[in-house]
């Protein structure tokens, strides 16, 4: 489990990513390049006011 | 409660379950937990009208409830955030759906503990992080994303 210290960094992202590459496969790499469209679909809601921030 | 072994992924009953009715023994839900390093542990329940997401993050203490924007978006707790969304027709727009307001859930339980965003580079990791347990927890669940 992820504590909140590392919710905002990216200490520990590569080690996960080469974990789930050799345990699930290449799948593991498309969920990353998801999750960075996922990531400019955030962006673009946000700029458009779609979808604030919420404080 | 049955317990599955999900085909090539070879799930655990900690991964993956069904839940059916103890009287009629038909299926009620199915649910996945996702729990790896680097990764919020995502529990996802998928039943026949909705998706509920929880996504666990030790150290969150939110100090407010949900306001009338985050539950008209599906988000029912902050503490732990959780969302749920109904199913659509459209499959991929009710996931788009459940994986924006797990983020939002996130962000919102995690600003309200420690009263910073984390700036823009917080703020693009939290959204990383959260949609990959999200993601890989559907994929446990067999949904195609």
């Amino acid at each position: 489990m992820m504590s909140i210290d590392q919710l905002h960094t990216a200490r520990g992202l590569p080690k996960a990513i080469v974990a789930g590459v050799r345990k699930h496969g290449f799948r593991t790499l498309i969920d990353v390049a998801a999750s960075a469209f996922d990531v400019l679909r955030a962006v673009v809601a946000t700029a458009r006011g779609v979808r604030p921030w919420t404080t | 409660m049955d317990d599955l072994s999900l085909g090539p992924l070879n799930l655990t009953p900690e991964q993956f379950f069904i839940t059916t009715d103890p009287k009629t023994g038909v299926e009620v839900s199915r649910t996945a937990v996702f729990d790896c390093d680097g990764t919020p542990r995502t529990t996802i329940t998928k039943t026949a009208t909705a998706y509920t997401a929880i996504v666990e993050v030790t150290g969150l203490a939110p100090t407010r409830g949900t306001n009338a924007d985050e539950r008209a978006v599906g988000i029912t707790s902050l503490d732990p955030p959780t969302v749920t969304v109904r199913r659509q027709r459209d499959a991929s727009k009710s996931l788009r759906a459940l994986i924006d307001g797990a983020v939002r859930a996130v962000m919102a339980s995690a600003t309200s503990t420690t009263g910073e965003t984390g700036g823009p580079g917080g703020l693009i990791l939290t959204v990383c992080h959260v949609t990959r347990g999200v993601r890989n927890a559907l994929r446990y669940l067999g949904e195609e994303i």
